[in-house]
């Protein structure tokens, strides 16, 4: 049964179908996904994706190299883990990081905005006659959503496609956090009252129509209307909702566009939510990049550590893998407009939560964070490393809509498994 | 899950099997040839296994033998047959799991000692109707008119249900004549028909009325918007690529044109050049002139053939091998993407002198690579005696006096030949980019060693399109068949192979010689089509049960329940509602809306400068969503203009106004000179200041109040910038991302369709009764009866008079609502979202 679910699918239909099958196999519906996962104890349940577009500079935030002629205008600052240092633009997250793992040691091989991002996000490479789908859409292909929420959230822009997964598993998206969504609730005029006696004549009308013609796909859709009926009214929709959360709150992760979407993220993983991708660009620092990562900092740091904090708070961190991700690093030289440019062999990521182990540096860039030094890790790896988080199996093998079997991360790659501890 | 497995066998086996003895040869024999050894074979032994061979069997596979005589819980063969559905192991991984009675037979032939009898050899089993073959359903003789040729298309097929045996399919008797206006309108031109269409339908006499409305509306300039869909899901037009547009706007006007479809496929395969004036180059851009993603799609677009499988490999499901893959891609082997210009881009294709395409594979990293030589792998068919259908596209095609497109090529001819220097001339070069993009566009207009055709492309073109490759015309049949009525003749729409199920060959042979001789003329294809019986079938009752749908509908006994495309349910709720018009006077639906706005904590001006991202274009395009996802916004489209689309290619007659375009691009750069002017060094430290505040991204939320004046108006999908964003209506309904060979429309259901018919805005508004549409004289005098509004709303929703009960339906819902008005909007929504409405008749 792989089959992924989201705002565009019936979840009764699936359970439905899902029944069926476990029927048959006399075991109960959660042995029966829990059976396909690997030997690691999986802790993860859903993801939040930080999606950092345009290749953030590593040296000036997760691999500072001080007192190197490349090391920027930016001091390493001490962490609550030990012997760990980042940037000073993150000092809020310095004091969370015995919850994260920072790699250092991932050896792109992409420095073009289009093809890294692609791969960065899909683990494959990209290839004129398939589209591969991306993290969120494979995670949900693998995963289903467990509340009355779509499985897959993109945030603020442009998640990756679900490629050959089909439209199933696409994101759902939120432009502006906060912004509530017009489809979700009658149109503007038009009262509880009268919608739902609308609905009722809509009811009958269908309901003549099934008497009349054998349609499976008159089924189909009365199902589908009938729960997208009770998502309108459902009470996990509040979770879209921001202008009821305390001032306080939304200060602390800091009166931003990409603050409301980290505490946006949040609820939506605390109402089951699989996989939520929070977007945001202007990475593309080839000039002037110190005021612009200053500026970074200061969007990203109390957002982040927020939600770290927060989530630990409420015990939620070991069920929730949290990532920051970019296409790749820039270039340990500082340029002649003061800024840095793409640099795809070396660069770092962060994560924390979903029972990553937290505290810990793993590999190392060389001296002036040009290559790899220890432990080099590959791309592909990384989205491994999310599928054993959340207990996938990612040599697992799916079948494209031209019959073309197609490994869900690319061939070879290797889980991360110091990150687990 | 062994435990289970073996549970699930002791039930099969002391349940549901018989105890007769076991024949290998009618129930092991026929499974194996039938679904296992097209990939155990000899040439193909996929883990290791053969099961074509008494040895190979007794070998087994990768892990040893693969049966333990008399085990069935030991035998890995049996474990593997029984998976569920969609597992990983689950043999055969190609196709349907096995029936009931294989799986039982396999299982009890286990039981019984596996035995195999000496020196049995198995052979691959290709996929036909026994006995089909050798009956000569195709008469010999022209048929005298489209409906004659509709009349016999219907016989052959009636003769080819009868050949298969078993239980004969349950019959749909034909749709009336209301459905029949409401389904062709639909698949015709794109939304539902109007009262008056209506009228004019009611007019005809009812002998005649059904060919008459069919020439009307293969006539509507609607038609070629329509086609231009299916066109586009077939090409995998996307207007945002590389000369997507211009492809876009091509395929649209060769529709309206009538270009026989064998010459729009020989431009879309052949033609070199840069798309602003050689627009059918975007279909080679598209796949980024890539010699192997073409080769795989031209073989699948335009012949049905699945061939793209073998590029890394055999073909694992049929017979095409490698080499053959290697060959047919030779034919683009030369072609490269190009692109010039540091600041103007400028993209073409043209021919370089080596081919890319190269024998061994790659990924073999042999020492030596060589060349691959073109060669095409399909066989023409050969006669003694010329056919009928080429003999007649042979006649229709006799030069008969000048032909305009003949003419038209001539001119072009010309103006290539002509001097470009006075272009040149007119506009004098500014800056070092503009000399360079004028001296780029010079060369990728004229000249001929940049501009180079492809002969490779062009012979290729001619032996697809050859009337002798029996290939192409019945692929485009195939999904013009499958467009109509709903499923094609074979399934997927692109694959056609031996090994696929084909029930029908002789009728979708027979059209297809129709199509040649007509000129492959799409207009002609439809109409027949249209004609046929089949195409006006209705659906079987319910009560049927779905054993029984589905053998009617493979049978063409009976239509499947078709929903509109997702272009034509927008464009055809707008109709209903009349929405594509202003329907309320200016100024009759002002309301105060409150809205959220976002004012910035740092200064004004610094705010302006941090976010002027002119020079960081990747901010604005990672930051910002795609367009139209937007509240709202997502039932608005991103119009094309395809006239604006092809101006260039009109304007290669003019040399003057090559000048133009370019005097176009020197305003772009001296106006991007002055805005870099602009952006002074006092503006570049303010916003650096504010980005170094930490400030310049910090907002607080503000709510206020406005007035609109709601009165929206919507464009028709069919015109689109395309695909749709994904959260887009059209998308949402099944128009295809367009990434994929082999992606077909999706039709299924989802909550997410039924939150946007339930709560959009374009339903909201065409429920909505407007002063300016019909229907509201009928509602608004507080004395006249509801009944004639009720009347005339399902006329134009549904296509039909209500029924009694409907009539007293409705009179409830508009008694019962706070106005009348508002009780017919209530029932109009209703008739808007129903099956009734989204599903064809």
């Amino acid at each position: 049964m792989s089959s992924c679910l989201d705002y565009n699918v019936s979840r009764r239909r699936f359970l439905s179908q899902c029944a069926g099958t476990a029927a048959i196999l006399g075991m109960p519906i959660n042995r029966l996904l829990s059976a396909v996962g690997t030997d690691h104890a999986a802790k993860a349940e859903s993801v939040i994706l930080f999606w950092n577009g345009g290749g953030m500079s590593h040296i000036d935030t997760w691999d500072p190299k001080p007192g190197r002629p490349v090391a920027g205008e930016f001091e390493p600052i001490k962490t609550s883990a030990d012997g760990v240092q980042i940037s000073e633009i993150f000092p809020q997250l310095a004091k969370q990081m015995h919850h994260c793992s920072i790699i250092r040691s991932i050896a792109g091989t992409n420095g073009d905005h289009g093809r890294a991002t692609y791969e960065l996000q899909t683990s494959h490479q990209q290839n004129p006659a398939l589209v591969h789908p991306g993290l969120g859409s494979f995670v949900v292909n693998e995963r289903n959503t467990t509340g009355d929420l779509p499985a897959y959230i993109s945030i603020g822009g442009m998640a990756p496609r679900a490629g050959y997964l089909g439209q199933r598993c696409e994101a759902y998206y939120v432009g502006l956090p906060g912004e509530r969504d017009p489809y979700l609730a009658f149109p503007d005029g038009i009262s509880k009252v009268q919608g739902d006696r609308r609905l009722e004549i809509l009811a009958k009308m269908n309901s003549r129509s099934s008497q009349k013609l054998a349609s499976r796909d008159f089924k189909e859709a009365e199902v589908a209307l009938k729960d997208a009926v009770n998502l309108m009214k459902s009470p996990a929709l509040a979770s879209f909702d921001l202008d009821k959360e305390n001032p306080k709150t939304l200060e602390r992760y800091g009166l931003t566009e990409f603050g409301r979407g980290a505490l946006l993220a949040k609820k939506l993983v605390e109402t089951g939510v699989r996989f939520v991708q929070v977007n945001r660009g202007g990475y593309d620092n080839h000039m002037d990049i110190f005021p612009a990562m200053r500026n970074h900092g200061a969007v990203m740091d109390p957002a982040i550590a927020s939600l770290i904090e927060d989530l630990s708070a409420s015990g939620r961190l070991e069920k929730t893998l949290v990532i920051v991700l970019s296409e790749f690093g820039r270039t340990p030289k500082i340029n002649i407009n003061a800024g840095r440019d793409h640099h795809a062999k070396v660069f770092s990521c962060f994560m924390a939560g979903g029972g990553v182990k937290g505290g810990q540096v793993i590999g190392s860039s060389d001296a002036d964070g040009m290559e790899p030094k220890d432990r080099p890790v590959q791309v592909p790896d990384l989205h491994a490393s999310v599928c054993l988080a959340l207990g996938i199996n990612h040599t697992k093998e799916l079948t494209t809509p031209l019959g073309r079997p197609m490994k869900l991360v690319r061939e070879g790659a290797k889980p991360v498994s110091e990150l687990f501890g | 899950m062994a435990a289970t497995t073996r549970a699930l066998l002791v039930f099969l086996s002391t349940a549901s099997l018989a105890r007769a003895e076991f024949d290998f040869h009618t129930q092991v024999k026929p499974v194996f040839e039938n679904l296992c050894i097209r990939c155990h074979n000899a040439e193909k032994t996929k883990g290791g296994l053969r099961l074509d061979t008494k040895a190979g069997f007794l070998k087994g596979g990768e892990h040893g033998p693969i049966v333990v005589p008399g085990d069935v819980a030991k035998s890995e063969l049996i474990k593997r047959i029984l998976l569920p559905r969609g597992h990983d192991d689950l043999m055969p991984q190609e196709g349907e799991p096995l029936s009931g009675p294989h799986r039982n037979w396999l299982v009890e032939w286990v039981k019984q000692g596996a035995k195999w009898p000496d020196g049995e050899v198995l052979q691959v089993r290709k996929k036909e109707v026994p006995g089909l073959a050798d009956m000569r359903l195709i008469p010999d003789k022209a048929p005298a008119s489209l409906r004659a040729a509709a009349a016999t298309a219907d016989t052959i097929l009636e003769k080819e249900n009868a050949a298969v045996k078993g239980a004969k399919p349950r019959t749909a008797p034909a749709v009336d004549d209301f459905a029949f206006l409401r389904r062709a309108t639909v698949d015709l031109i794109g939304r539902i028909p109007t009262t008056d269409e209506i009228a004019a339908f009611e007019r005809e006499p009812a002998a005649t009325r059904r060919e008459k409305l069919l020439d009307r509306l293969l006539a509507h300039p609607r038609f070629s918007e329509r086609w231009t869909v299916f066109f586009a899901d077939m090409l995998r037009i996307r207007s945002r690529s590389e000369g997507g547009g211009q492809l876009l706007a091509f395929v649209n006007r060769s529709i309206a044109e009538a270009k026989p479809y064998d010459a729009m496929a020989r431009e879309l395969i052949s033609t070199n050049g840069r798309p602003e004036a050689a627009p059918a180059a975007g279909f080679v851009l598209g796949d980024a002139a890539n010699a192997m993603a073409l080769a795989g799609a031209t073989a699948q677009i335009f012949l049905g053939v699945r061939i793209s499988c073998a590029e890394c490999h055999d073909h694992p499901f049929d017979d095409w091998k490698q080499t053959e893959f290697y060959q047919l891609a030779a034919f683009f082997g030369q072609t490269k993407r190009v692109e010039t210009g540091k600041k103007i881009k400028k993209i073409y294709t043209t021919e370089g002198d080596e081919t890319t395409v190269k024998w061994p594979p790659e990924r073999e990293q042999a020492p030596k690579r060589d060349g691959v030589t073109p060669k095409f792998p399909f066989n023409l068919v050969s006669f003694k005696t010329k056919p009928h259908y080429i003999a007649r596209l042979e006649e229709l095609r006799k030069p008969k006096g000048p032909d305009p497109l003949l003419a038209k090529k001539a001119l072009d001819d010309l103006v290539d030949a002509a001097d470009p220097k006075a272009a040149i001339k007119a506009s004098l070069p500014g800056a070092d980019v503009l000399a360079e993009s004028i001296a780029a566009g010079h060369q990728l207009d004229y000249s001929k060693t940049i501009y180079r055709e492809s002969d490779l492309r062009k012979q290729l073109a001619g032996m697809i399109t050859e009337p002798r490759n029996p290939y192409f015309a019945r692929a485009f049949v195939n999904r013009v068949w499958a467009e109509l009525v709903g499923r094609g003749f074979v399934e997927p729409l692109d694959n056609f192979s031996p090994y696929n199920d084909m029930r029908h060959p002789q009728t979708l042979q027979f059209l297809a010689q129709e199509f040649t001789a007509n000129g492959y003329d799409l207009r002609s294809l439809v109409k027949t089509i249209m004609l046929t019986t089949t195409y006006q079938r209705g659906h079987l009752p319910a009560g049927a049960t779905p054993g029984e749908v589905a053998r009617a509908e493979e049978s063409f006994t009976a239509t499947r329940v078709r929903r509109m495309l997702g272009e034509v349910l927008f464009d055809s709720v707008a109709a209903a509602g009349h929405v594509e018009e202003f329907k309320w006077p200016e100024g009759a639906n002002r309301r105060e809306v409150k809205r959220q706005v976002r004012i910035p904590l740092a200064p004004a001006a610094t705010v302006a400068a941090a976010n002027d991202t002119e020079k960081d274009p990747t901010m604005m395009a990672t930051m910002k969503p795609e367009a139209g996802v937007a509240p709202y916004d997502i039932e608005k489209g991103q119009k094309l203009d395809f006239d604006a689309l092809l101006k260039v290619d009109a304007d290669k007659v003019d040399p003057s106004a090559n000048a133009r375009v370019l005097a176009e691009s020197k305003m772009d750069v001296e106006m991007r000179q002055k805005q870099e002017d602009a952006a002074t060094e006092a503006a570049k430290q303010a916003r650096l200041a504010a980005l170094r505040s930490g400030n310049a991204e910090r907002f607080r939320l503000e709510t206020i109040t406005e007035t609109v004046d709601d009165n929206p108006k919507f464009d028709s999908t069919l015109r689109m910038a395309t695909p749709a964003p994904p959260s887009h209506f059209v998308r949402v309904f099944g128009q295809p991302a367009r990434d994929n060979l082999g992606e077909f429309r999706d039709e299924s259901p989802s909550l997410r369709q039924e939150l946007l018919m339930l709560n959009g805005k374009a339903t909201h508004e065409a429920s909505r009764v407007g002063p300016l549409e019909p229907v509201y004289a009928l509602i608004a005098d507080p004395k006249a009866k509801p009944d004639a509004a009720i009347e005339f709303s399902y006329r134009e929703i549904l296509t039909r008079r209500p029924t009694a009960e409907e009539i007293a339906e409705g009179r409830e819902v508009i008694g019962g609502a706070a106005s009348r008005t508002e009780g017919l909007a209530d029932l109009r929504w209703a008739l808007l979202n129903c099956h009734e409405f989204r599903y064809l008749p």
